[in-house]
């Protein structure tokens, strides 16, 4: 933290409070009552406490910027022993941008979603679940101790597989949605144990006790397997596993492109604002943690350059148009996970924020197209899309505007974001910097490629599909055009907070968020000049991939077929994503389910509990049949009965007593 | 001679072995007879222990109606057969035991009612020299045992209100 | 005059004589009889206390018990009476409906 001056609130501050629960309260109500007197008026609440919420958040965002922190408990939720944890909210700098973004992002996809679900029989289930969500989201990024955290990382997860799954009648579907669950829980299981750990090194979960403690561990190490293990490095590793299933990183990214599956808006709002960048937000929330170990940065960074990599090598294969969004998606978090590994947490928030932007409007966009096409077999396929550039004029130039923002063109959110990270990694004091540098500004390339592979197939060239639709191909409704025009302004202006000194701005965000992320981690002061010529290599990686694009599909469309005839095997290789999912397969689901037909069921479910069910009901029947022997009809035994019977109290009464 | 020992001991003697006959016996009708004798030298064990008015109430109500009402209920159920078979259940054997088990238990507790203390103090004292043994049981009965009195009262008039009720009409088996 | 024990000697004999018969007998009025003779025992028994400590208790039982044995064989033989009338039988081992 950097010495700037606050005021801290430590009263409950109602408008903060509401922040979370106006969509809680929204969502259960929806749920309760949605079914039988909501039906399609369903969205009505929870827009409405949505919009509220995105005011109070602007509102508290305002009095973050004049310089007030709140922290507040609300309700005392574990008292174990030396544990105490409350339900409480911090809202600084970090939380207050970061609920501005939720709220807005999430307002916007409610009321698209009214265009885009309308007519669907579960209407009210889908808005009581993402208002749900926003819930969760919000009680995450409020929260002032780990145990909050958890509950709001939980939660989402909870409500992505809702979600994914929405259509749960589709085996597919409901499959995508186990998924995501699942390795949802292996990572955070790790976090589990990371949040154990930091309970029983640090004895406290509160953030603000956490942090001054934190000089008391950098030293120490715990054996771990005969291993001395830097116990820092521990904590942050445990919890960055949480982060890894959460924001889907390598090896825990597979549930990502499956959860397409779900409605287009839940992949914006989900899986490109707020869910995955879960985990970032807990890494910059940590970011001393993470400091104190040189290893754990180092791993961060890798996973993440990795990541980034890997999905945008699989990218330009694929020709489900949301798929290649969410290996987008994938991309932009490795870049975000790059930026925090060689501690440039605040260019890693930057461009959280701005990807929320464009990330949701590709998707809400690529939505737009799907809606059209949703009589179709599989409406995600671009192959049967094309020339909807006349036809769908709104949707063609958001959607432009978000693939110049993710490509890097300056004067786009993307650029600043984007530009942010590099020069930073490049100027880094970790060494690793520079190899990050080079990894984000290959990708660069690509990502431009195939985002603009995306809109080139769709909106150029000839349309396929017209045996899908009636009539000709049209906008969609106002419900849905509008939010993407907003969301479009807000890919080119939430860029304009973060011009960095170099091009003449004042770098605002980084004012802003340095008090809790810290200074950029550089080696020296930055050279303008340098800054300048990394500036010119993205903005040349940019246009590069949209002039490889523009070659390939416009120009010269016997081009496609190049590279997937050319070098077979490679591109059977990122066609199949690396072939990630096969080795899940084979490595990890057939040895569990092996493991629970033969030795779980076989065992304990039908020896162990089903004797002991069994066996107590014959137990009773052989007791029975024994006792039965004593019931002979005859008085004469009866009386004898009773005669022992009196002979056994008076021995009791009178010896026993 | 000790005639007070002579005759208590025929009347035990004779008690003893006619329950032992009835008990023993084949025929419900040599059963009640048997008991009938036994009624008789119990009442007048009653007499030699001064009970006079004991005596003539056993008499009367055991002996003369008790066992009539046996008497009736044989002849109603026309047990006139000699009863072939055995007189006792299969495997008397386990019963056997119980009831010497039993036996000794009653044995060696009721011994410790002979050690009556000396300073014994009788709660309702009687003495056979001022007045008779009607005078006393009469006095004590309706003054300290009224309760008990009238509850046996009722006892008898539940049993005969019962009886009335049980002989209604069940359908018999033909 | 004979002693103590001896009464109480009596009364022990007719009353595990009676028992014996009630535990054993099959014949419904055989068992009811040796009932009485059980009571009767206990009347022995009361007497001859009674009679040893001067105390007008046990004469005041006997009367009782005497009186209870007659309500008790009434109710008891009109059920041996209406059992027949049922099951045409008064042997306790013919009688099995109760088995099992």
């Amino acid at each position: 933290m950097v010495e700037k001056h606050f005021e801290l609130i430590t009263h409950f501050d109602i408008y903060v409070f509401l922040i979370p629960f106006l969509p809680l309260i929204a969502s259960v109500i929806t749920l309760i009552f949605g079914k039988k007197y909501f039906r399609d008026k369903a969205h009505l609440l929870p827009i409405l406490a949505l919009f509220f919420s995105f005011l109070l958040s602007i509102k508290v965002l305002i009095e973050v910027i004049n310089g007030k922190i709140y922290h507040f408990d609300v309700y005392s939720w574990m008292f174990a022993y030396d544990l105490k944890v409350g339900l409480g909210f911090l809202v600084d700098p970090l939380s207050a941008a970061m609920i501005t973004m939720v709220t807005c992002v999430s307002f916007l996809i409610h009321v698209y979603s009214v265009g885009y679900m309308g007519g669907d029989p579960g209407y009210y289930r889908f808005f009581a679940y993402i208002s749900l969500f926003t819930f969760f989201m919000l009680m995450l990024v409020l929260s002032n101790n780990l145990a909050q955290l958890y509950l709001g990382w939980e939660g989402v997860g909870l409500c992505s597989y809702f979600l994914i799954g929405y259509w749960y009648k589709k085996k597919s579907a409901s499959d995508a949605g186990k998924k995501a669950f699942i390795v949802n829980r292996i990572g955070d299981f790790g976090f589990a144990l990371g949040i154990f750990l930091a309970f029983y090194f640090l004895g406290t979960l509160y953030y603000n006790e956490i942090f001054p403690k934190l000089p008391e561990i950098s030293n120490k190490y715990m054996g771990v397997l005969g291993y001395e293990v830097h116990v820092p490095f521990l904590i942050a590793f445990l919890l960055f596993c949480g982060a890894m299933g959460k924001s889907a990183q390598f090896p825990l990214h597979v549930w990502l492109p499956d959860a397409m599956e779900g409605p287009t808006p839940v992949s914006a709002l989900i899986h490109a604002a707020t869910m995955v960048t879960a985990g970032v937000f807990m890494v910059c929330r940590l970011n001393p943690l993470f400091e104190l170990s040189n290893a754990m940065m180092f791993i961060v960074a890798m996973i993440g350059a990795f990541t980034c990599f890997m999905s945008a090598t699989i990218a330009p294969t694929q020709f489900d148009i949301k798929r290649v969004i969410a290996y987008s998606t994938l991309s932009q978090l490795g870049y975000m996970f790059m930026a925090c590994g060689v501690g440039a947490f605040i260019a890693g928030m930057f461009h959280l924020l701005t990807h929320a932007y464009f990330k949701a409007l590709l998707f809400l966009g690529a939505g737009s197209v799907i809606h059209l096409l949703h009589h179709a077999p599989d409406p995600n396929d671009i192959r049967i899309m094309g020339g909807l550039k006349k036809y769908m004029p709104i949707t063609f130039w958001t959607l432009l505007i978000a693939s110049l923002s993710i490509s890097g063109i300056p004067g786009f959110a993307g650029f600043f974001s984007k530009d942010e990270i590099l020069a930073q990694a490049f100027f880094s004091k970790y060494p690793w910097g520079k190899f990050i540098w080079f990894i984000g500004w290959v990708v660069a390339a690509m990502t431009a490629f195939y985002t603009f592979r995306i809109i080139f197939r769709a909106f150029y060239g000839e349309f396929k599909g017209w045996e899908y639709i009636h009539g000709k191909p049209h906008e969609s409704p106002r419900v849905m055009t509008i939010p993407l025009i907003f969301l479009a302004i807000g890919s080119i202006v939430a860029g304009w907070i973060g011009i960095p000194k170099a091009l003449g701005g004042r770098n605002h965000i980084e004012e802003f968020l340095a008090p809790v992320l810290g200074h950029p981690r550089i080696v020296h002061e930055v050279s303008h000049s340098t800054e300048y010529l990394l500036i010119a290599l993205s903005i040349l990686a940019g246009l590069f991939g949209i002039f490889l694009a523009w070659l390939v599909y416009i120009k010269k469309p016997e081009l496609e077929t190049f590279f997937s005839k050319k070098v077979k095997p490679l591109y059977t290789f990122l066609f199949r994503k690396w072939y990630f999912d096969e080795l899940y397969h084979y490595t990890v689901v057939i040895p569990t389910l092996w493991i629970s037909r033969k030795i779980v069921v076989a065992i304990t479910d039908n020896t162990i509990i089903e004797g002991i069910v069994n066996g107590s009901a014959r137990l009773v029947n052989i007791t029975g049949k024994g006792l039965r022997v004593l019931h002979t009809g005859i008085i004469n035994h009866y009386s004898t009965f009773i005669l022992i019977g009196i002979i056994v109290y008076l021995l009791v009464y009178l010896y026993l007593k | 001679m000790n005639w007070d020992l002579i005759i208590f001991y025929y009347l035990a003697i004779a008690m003893i072995f006619s329950s032992v006959f009835a008990i023993f016996s084949r025929h419900p009708i040599y059963t009640v007879l048997l008991v009938l004798i036994m009624i008789i030298h119990q009442a007048f064990l009653l007499l030699t222990l001064g009970a006079e008015f004991l005596t003539v109430v056993q008499l009367i109500v055991y002996a003369g109606a008790i066992l009539v009402l046996f008497l009736f209920v044989v002849y109603l159920i026309n047990l006139r057969k000699e009863t072939k078979r055995n007189v006792f259940i299969r495997k008397v054997s386990l019963i056997a035991i119980t009831f010497l088990v039993f036996g000794a238990f009653l044995v060696a507790n009721l011994f410790s009612l002979i050690s009556l203390k000396p300073s014994f103090k009788a709660y309702l004292p009687f003495s056979v020299e001022e007045k008779s043994n009607v005078w006393w049981i009469a006095n004590y009965l309706f003054k300290n045992y009224l309760l008990q009195f009238e509850i046996i009262g009722v006892i008898l008039l539940v049993a005969i209100f019962g009886a009335v009720f049980l002989i209604r009409k069940v359908k018999t088996f033909e | 005059m004979p002693s103590l024990e001896q009464y109480i000697i009596l009364a022990i004999i007719l009353f595990l004589i009676g028992l014996f018969g009630f535990l054993t007998r099959r014949n419904l009025i055989v068992i009811l009889i040796s009932i009485e003779i059980m009571l009767n025992g206990l009347i022995v028994l009361f007497a001859a206390i009674s009679h040893f400590t001067k105390d007008i208790s046990g004469y005041i039982v006997v009367f009782f018990i005497i009186a209870m044995a007659a309500a008790e064989a009434a109710i008891g033989l009109s059920l041996v009476v209406l059992i027949y009338k049922r099951l045409r039988t008064v042997y306790s081992d013919e009688i099995t409906t109760f088995k099992g």
